[in-house]
């Protein structure tokens, strides 16, 4: 049977069909329009206009959007020739007459939709998918000599030319290409492929670009598109978050093509997803959106303008905890409450807790129920992800894409957007995290921390019930997220509870951790290996006793660490350092200059944001080398990282010694962790 | 995209920081205490950006309850 996979093109549109293992492409010529509403006189006017050319067909037609119907203009054409009748419009309408709608849409994507097609079409949800054959590439460089050479995984000779003569064949016989190319290494490998004069497909390089987002630099290394073929670099985000899986499934839902899903957001995923919504129902999008902020008074502004609810827990180890989550919070306010931006009105009967406005629920909201389907398929497939990894990879992008549906309803160009929603979500999701506090409290618990979505608490209460009560009169499903024997909540730099610090151990022998050494891609290895060594000591501590047994253990780890430190491999020592700026802009010489000096020096520029492995040589003269290079390491730079890493074991065994007793009540109010 | 209003955190630390310049002419011995004191301060930030009242006075009432507290927990 037939199975299709991707669409590409413009004014022709070309389906990819999957037969067995060959490819079949079917093209259609590609007819669309876009809808202008305004006034009836400037219509009229604009009629009037495009009568004049004799090319353009139109004619009067009632459409509807989110908001209703509307009464304009139909102007159908060809996919390229959107931009051109935009502007035209524009002119005519002096940038304010007309609102113009279904004139940004990307071409397959619309023509997928309006036909009703599904990418990666699943006969069941836990049918697999029918992933076309696939190619992985990949190499280390030393400079820009391939040092090593992978094809599938497998080792290659880079020094061989008859190793390139395979890739080339893998990457001509191959549907999908996956490869590396962050730093350039396959870029590398096609020069090569070229140099010995082996075919390739066409294909053309995109340069990678620097950027900034939520106030951090991050890079876009430069990607490689093979003509006739789908194209995936690995260090895209959603590849190395969800995999192949887990991009089809966005794919899927989205109606993006697979190549396109590997350079785009997950926000930007949704936002098409709900655009496909409107197109598959012939709910207009609009080219710009008209519907700005309403006025508010200060008060009302400070009341509104915040964020999910987080606690403030004490810094200390506490035993028997539950944590409790509330599933997809926020995308499960938005279907449940039918939060949308044509349901925000005065006279609604949902209550928004300190708004002015309330929530209409006589006619079901857009954006609801857009994402309803996306949030039923993300708990199915939450529900059933032990069961395959391909379940949990599509559970993984179907979680991202909800997290940012709730993002993107603030941001000023969503198509579907609107501040007074992203409002009330988060002042439901308060007032939820609030009731459940209340109802736990009642229940016989005690609340020890809170962030957002999740409640950690302590007691004798029946949690089950807690649940059961907490869902009915929430309307969210929450779940018991883990079962703590302990969990350590750290403290922050200025003293009190970090938020999002801890190290607990579940009843199942298994840890969660956040916010220390372990987790940070920041830090040298040596400080997670030692983490992870430290949290062996501790797997088998049922009790907060048991963990003061283990004293004599620990320390003996740490002066194996700190007193051993020659004797560990190099890799122990890389650092990930990823500069924010340009070469020229660093006015200190901190790492960050150090290691593009040194990469400069050696004939490659690192670009803001990029990341590279380094190994501190010697920090007062700041000497810094790849991490390809031997010789001697600064082992008195690397003890600073390693002693912090200390300090949350040091803090589990004086809480655990104070707690049974050994030792003096520690002031934990006054505990500070060492200074950066 | 964003806030555009400082949370309580936010506005705590900036509260801080105004009167972190009381240390400079503190006696050392006193130090701790206010250290202490500040902590407390700190300590109810959610409840007080939740009902919306002057951080300021939020940051008293917040060490009040931890003061109050305290021999509670004393005992």
């Amino acid at each position: 049977m037939d199975y299709l996979f991707n669409a590409t093109g413009l004014d022709r549109i070309t389906l990819w069909y999957l037969d067995g293992n060959r490819i079949r492409k079917k093209h259609f010529p590609n007819r669309t329009w876009i809808f202008v509403t305004g006034s009836t006189h400037d219509l009229e006017f604009l009629g009037h206009q495009l009568d004049d050319a004799a090319w353009i067909s139109y004619d009067w037609q009632e459409m509807k959007d989110i908001y209703g119907y509307h009464t304009g203009i139909r102007v159908d054409l060809k996919p390229s020739w959107i931009n051109r009748m935009v502007g035209a419009i524009d002119t005519i309408g002096l940038g304010r007459k007309f609102s113009v709608f279904n004139a940004d849409i990307n071409a397959s994507l619309r023509f997928l939709s309006e036909k009703k097609l599904e990418l990666f079409p699943l006969e069941s949800p836990d049918s697999f998918d029918v992933i076309p054959e696939a190619v992985t590439i990949d190499a280390t460089l030393s400079g820009k000599d391939v040092r090593k050479l992978y094809l599938d995984g497998r080792k290659l000779d880079p020094g061989r030319r008859e190793s390139y003569a395979e890739i080339a064949q893998s990457i001509n016989e191959s549907i999908l290409i996956i490869y590396g190319n962050y730093g350039g290494q396959t870029s590398a490998i096609l020069r090569r492929i070229g140099g010995h004069g082996y075919n390739l497909p066409p294909y053309r390089v995109i340069p990678g670009t620097s950027f900034e987002s939520y106030g951090q630099v991050h890079y876009n290394c430069d990607r490689i598109s093979f003509g006739g073929k789908i194209s995936i670099e690995s260090s895209s985000f959603i590849f190395s978050e969800a995999g192949v899986p887990g991009m089809v499934e966005m794919s899927r839902t989205s109606s993006v093509p697979l190549e396109t899903v590997s350079v785009i957001t997950p926000g930007t995923a949704v936002s098409s997803m709900e655009v496909s919504y409107a197109l598959r129902n012939q709910v207009l999008v609009p080219l710009y959106k008209n519907d700005h902020e309403a006025e508010k008074t200060i008060s009302e502004l400070v009341v509104m303008d915040r964020g999910g609810l987080v606690l403030q827990p004490d810094p200390g180890i506490y035993t028997d905890v539950h944590e409790i989550d509330f599933s997809s919070m926020y995308p499960s306010i938005i279907a449940r409450y039918n939060l949308s931006p044509e349901t925000i009105s005065q006279n609604g009967s949902i209550e928004v807790p300190g708004a002015s406005y309330r929530v209409r629920t006589d006619r079901r909201g857009f954006l609801s129920e857009a994402l309803s389907n996306l949030l039923a398929r993300r708990l199915y497939y939450k529900s059933v992800r032990d069961l395959d990894p391909v379940y949990a990879q599509r559970d993984i992008a179907l979680k991202w894409m909800l997290l940012t549906s709730f993002g993107y309803t603030g941001y000023k160009n969503a198509k579907f957007g609107r501040i007074e929603v992203h409002e009330a979500i988060t002042s439901l999701g308060r007032w939820a995290l609030k009731h459940a506090m209340k109802l736990a409290e009642s229940m016989g618990f005690t609340v020890i921390h809170g962030i957002v979505d999740s409640l950690w608490i302590s007691g004798k209460g029946d949690v089950n019930d807690l649940l059961r009560r907490i869902k009915d009169e929430t309307r969210i499903d929450i779940v018991l997220e883990g079962h703590y024997q302990w969990i350590l909540f750290l403290p922050s730099r200025s003293g009190i509870g970090a938020l999002n610090r801890y190290i607990g151990l579940k009843t199942d022998g298994r840890y969660k951790v956040r916010g220390i050494e372990i987790r940070r891609r920041d830090v040298p290895e040596i400080c997670r290996k030692f983490q992870s060594e430290a949290m062996e000591i501790f797997r088998d501590c049922r009790t907060v006793s048991s963990i003061v047994l283990m004293r004599g253990r620990y320390e003996s780890l740490k002066r194996k660490y700190l007193e051993g430190m020659a004797g560990f491999p190099q890799d122990y020592f890389f650092l990930r350092i990823s500069p924010s700026r340009r070469l020229e802009e660093y006015r200190v010489n901190n790492i960050s200059r150090m290691v593009m000096r040194k990469w400069k020096s050696m004939g490659r520029e690192i670009r803001p944001g990029e990341t590279v492995n380094v190994k501190v040589v010697n920090w007062a003269m700041g000497i810094v080398e790849p991490v390809d290079g031997n010789g001697e390491i600064d082992y008195h730079f690397y003890t600073k990282y390693l002693k912090r890493a200390f300090e949350a074991f040091d803090f589990l065994l004086e809480c655990a010694e104070e707690t049974t007793g050994s030792r003096q009540p520690l002031n934990k109010g006054l505990y500070f962790f060492s200074e950066n | 995209m964003g806030r555009s209003t400082p949370t309580v955190r936010q506005s705590t630390n900036s509260i801080v920081e105004k009167y972190e310049w009381m240390k400079s002419c503190m006696r050392s011995s006193d130090i701790p205490f206010f250290e202490e004191l500040i902590k407390m301060g700190r300590k109810h930030s959610p409840e007080i950006s939740e009902a919306g009242i002057d951080p300021e006075i939020g940051f008293l009432i917040s060490a009040l309850i931890e003061i109050l507290k305290q021999p509670r927990a004393d005992q």
